[in-house]
């Protein structure tokens, strides 16, 4: 079997993506796969050692240079992408994945003579590739600035049927573990930045603190001089992206911001502290390892108050708690866990028993049966107001023959769903996004006015279908939790002189139905 | 057109004038031709055309930094390929000459029926251009396939309907400027497809 990845994307999100590598690499442990990407980023291949067999180089500068610069021929950037293509079709793949979900990609892959496409490809004039809830999940959360409940890697493992194995520890065994703690300092983007002068207070906190532990600066050879304005150059690592994953694999910690380095370290199962700030989604975006602490910025960006809720104090209180291992105070968010729960199940298409089941452990697990239950009736108003709001749509609905009658379409034609719309999202309340294609089918422009309640209609039925998973799974939820306190008084509390409901004894009379003593020597027999 | 005389430079070169002006550094042609040369960066193709002769110090330059490199070169000045075949004897055969009197001559040429395919990188030595810019001009706008004739024919296989395109016809044009006339078009979905990943380029 031969496989195509495509990954045009930034550093970052290709180290993240070496999970699903790795993932794939177990599902298909004989396949051949190659992967397509930037080429400006080729240097990857030193940490992905073992998944991928061939790496393909989209070379996106030259192409950008042929287009954009005088001398390069009108058809230059037009060959090379031929090129390119023909070689792909000469490879004869018998499956690409796209984990570039751009239009750029789902063009280059429609020009190929691929024809088991998995995720987003063009082709005979539309966008196709959207084939489960996942993908389209996928699409709107990470297309947009929508929140997801789900990490990127997660998302694209469920939309791909890819097993991921999220790092809990140092994968690397056998290395013996140094007492360095790395800094990452510096980020692509300024405003992602926590300052070098809170990186240097920082560092003087751990010293003075933490005796045992030395601190080594991380950076890359363009960073240096910045670096050297606030450490010696004896604290700085300055080196490409093989040596700092020895280094990581070695370290005691990791503290960074949101950089391609956190990805390398949470596949080598460093423990890392994120310092998550200026637009960085620690959701979407995360380290994604069990044994990451993040630290996201709640204060809304600007040039002043980035990342200002995140102290020096706070940061060494997350550094504390990884090195000296003390996890305790660590507790799953009650509602991002409850949602991630139903919208799992809803995207996953499984309304089995058993997936109930599954999900209602899991969520036990995370947050504790007692916490959940406590949190339920909040949980349940909540839900009711989603109701209330979905009905309150339905009932605004216009007639379809009404609207389709119509050339022109005049947003009076939908005003009470509009008011609709405004309560939800002036309430703040729907944090999960129930309702997020319906509004932006609101917005959205189209042709005809039928197209319009065509897809108001469609969100409005996912909402539905949604919702009755979200119900479903609160029942399930509400089973175990009536249940227990009968059972468990019932075995520890339960008086000899009989049940306090009935005033009866527990010991059968010759009236009780069930069975009979000669009945059960029958059975006994 | 004015004549192009030569006179010896202290290094016994021929350096040529047009109108009184030298079309090289006077002091040091080869200097001025070797830091061009440097100035171009890595090549992108293996066969480059240098628009503009004058001196020939920046090709004979070119010559000796990619040996390897195919070079044609392309003048409106007939005296200037004579000195240069005579004061670069050793760059016979290495380096392809044409001579046109008019820039659209270009596309009788066997070089620009090879255009399409081969899309070699064009530079330019301007300052060897002295009176003859326009004519520089128009030859670079050809030979990178970026004027509307050209165009025209660089984009024969795709069978687009270029006088559907709305476009001006002194500028150099680029391929964002062909977009909705290549989408409008009849051509092979495989092809438009990559015309569109280019399109995602520029964006």
């Amino acid at each position: 079997m031969k496989i195509l990845l495509v990954s045009l994307l930034r550093l970052g999100d290709v180290i993240q993506q070496g999970a699903l590598f790795k993932g794939l690499r177990q599902q298909f442990p004989d396949a051949e796969i190659h992967l397509l990407m930037n080429r400006q980023f080729s240097h990857v291949e030193e940490v992905l050692p073992g998944m991928i067999d061939k790496y393909i180089f989209f070379d996106r500068e030259d192409l950008q240079r042929g287009l954009g610069e005088a001398g390069y021929n009108i058809l230059y950037p037009y060959r090379r992408l031929e090129d390119l293509v023909n070689f792909l079709n000469q490879q004869n793949y018998d499956v690409a994945y796209n984990l570039t979900h751009t239009k750029l990609s789902a063009y280059l892959l429609g020009s190929t003579d691929i024809t088991n496409i998995k995720g987003l490809s063009h082709a005979e004039g539309r966008f196709r590739g959207l084939s489960n809830r996942w993908l389209r999940y996928f699409n709107e959360r990470f297309s947009t600035q929508q929140r997801s409940l789900f990490h990127y890697v997660e998302l694209l493992g469920h939309s791909f049927k890819i097993p991921v194995v999220r790092p809990a520890q140092r994968l690397t065994t056998g290395k013996i573990k140094k007492k360095t703690v790395l800094f990452q300092c510096l980020t692509s983007q300024e405003k992602k930045n926590w300052s070098l002068e809170n990186f240097r207070a920082l560092k003087g906190l751990i010293e003075t603190s933490l005796v045992d532990y030395h601190i080594r600066i991380l950076g890359a050879a363009f960073e240096k001089e910045k670096l050297l304005q606030y450490f010696s150059e004896d604290e700085l690592l300055i080196c490409g992206l093989a040596e700092a994953k020895q280094h990581l694999q070695e370290a005691a910690l990791l503290v960074t911001g949101d950089t391609s380095i956190k990805h390398l370290a949470a596949q080598a199962g460093t423990p890392i502290v994120e310092i998550a700030m200026g637009g960085s989604d620690a959701l979407k975006t995360g380290a994604f390892a069990d044994n990451a602490i993040i630290l996201q910025s709640a204060v809304v960006c600007d040039r002043h108050t980035c990342g200002s809720d995140l102290s020096v104090e706070k940061v060494f209180t997350a550094v504390w708690d990884q090195l000296s291992g003390n996890h305790g105070s660590r507790v799953a968010d009650f509602h991002l866990t409850m949602e991630r729960a139903v919208w799992r199940l809803y995207l996953d298409e499984d309304f089995s028993p058993l997936a109930y089941e599954h999900a209602v452990r899991e969520v036990h697990q995370e947050l504790g049966a007692e916490h959940v239950r406590e949190q339920l009736p909040v949980w349940i108003q909540e839900t009711e107001r989603l109701t209330t709001w979905l009905k309150q749509a339905q009932k605004a609905m216009p007639a379809r023959e009404d609207i389709a009658s119509r050339r022109q379409f005049q947003p009076h034609d939908i005003a009470e769903l509009i008011l609709v719309a405004q309560d939800i999202l002036k309430s703040k309340a729907d944090v999960a996004g129930y309702f997020l294609p319906f509004i932006e089918a609101l917005i959205a422009r189209f042709a005809k006015p039928v197209q319009i309640y065509d897809r108001i209609s469609e969100a409005l039925q996912d909402v539905e279908a949604l919702l009755e998973v979200r119900i479903g799974f609160t029942q399930y939820l509400q089973i175990p939790s009536m249940e227990g306190p009968y059972y468990a008084k019932g075995i520890g509390k339960l008086s000899i002189g009989g049940f306090a409901e009935t005033g009866k004894s527990p010991e059968r009379t010759p009236e009780d139905p069930g069975i009979h003593p000669r009945d059960r020597e029958a059975s006994s027999t | 057109m004015s004549a192009v005389t030569f006179s010896e430079n202290h290094d016994s070169r021929l350096i040529p004038y047009e109108a009184g002006e030298p079309l090289v550094s006077l002091q040091d042609p080869q200097g001025q031709g070797l830091k061009w040369v440097y100035s171009l960066g890595s090549l992108p193709t293996d066969h480059v055309i240098v628009v503009g002769l004058g001196s020939g110090f920046h090709v004979a330059a070119l010559a000796d930094f990619d040996p390897q490199l195919k070079i044609t070169v392309i003048d409106n000045r007939e005296a200037l390929f004579r000195v240069f075949e005579s004061q670069f004897p050793e760059l016979e055969g290495r380096v392809r000459l044409i001579s046109l009197q008019h820039a659209r001559e270009i596309f009788k040429t066997e070089l620009f029926e090879e255009l399409p395919r081969t899309v070699p990188y064009v530079v330019s030595f301007v300052e060897c251009w002295g009176q003859q810019s326009e004519f520089f001009h128009e030859v670079f706008a050809h030979v990178s396939g970026r004027s509307l004739e050209s165009i025209q024919y660089h984009f024969k296989e795709f069978g687009i309907n270029i006088k559907a395109a709305f476009l001006k016809n002194h500028d150099l044009l680029s391929l964002k400027d062909l977009h909705a006339v290549i989408e409008s078009s009849k051509m092979p979905e495989n092809k438009k497809q990559i015309f569109r990943v280019l399109n995602e380029l520029v964006k």
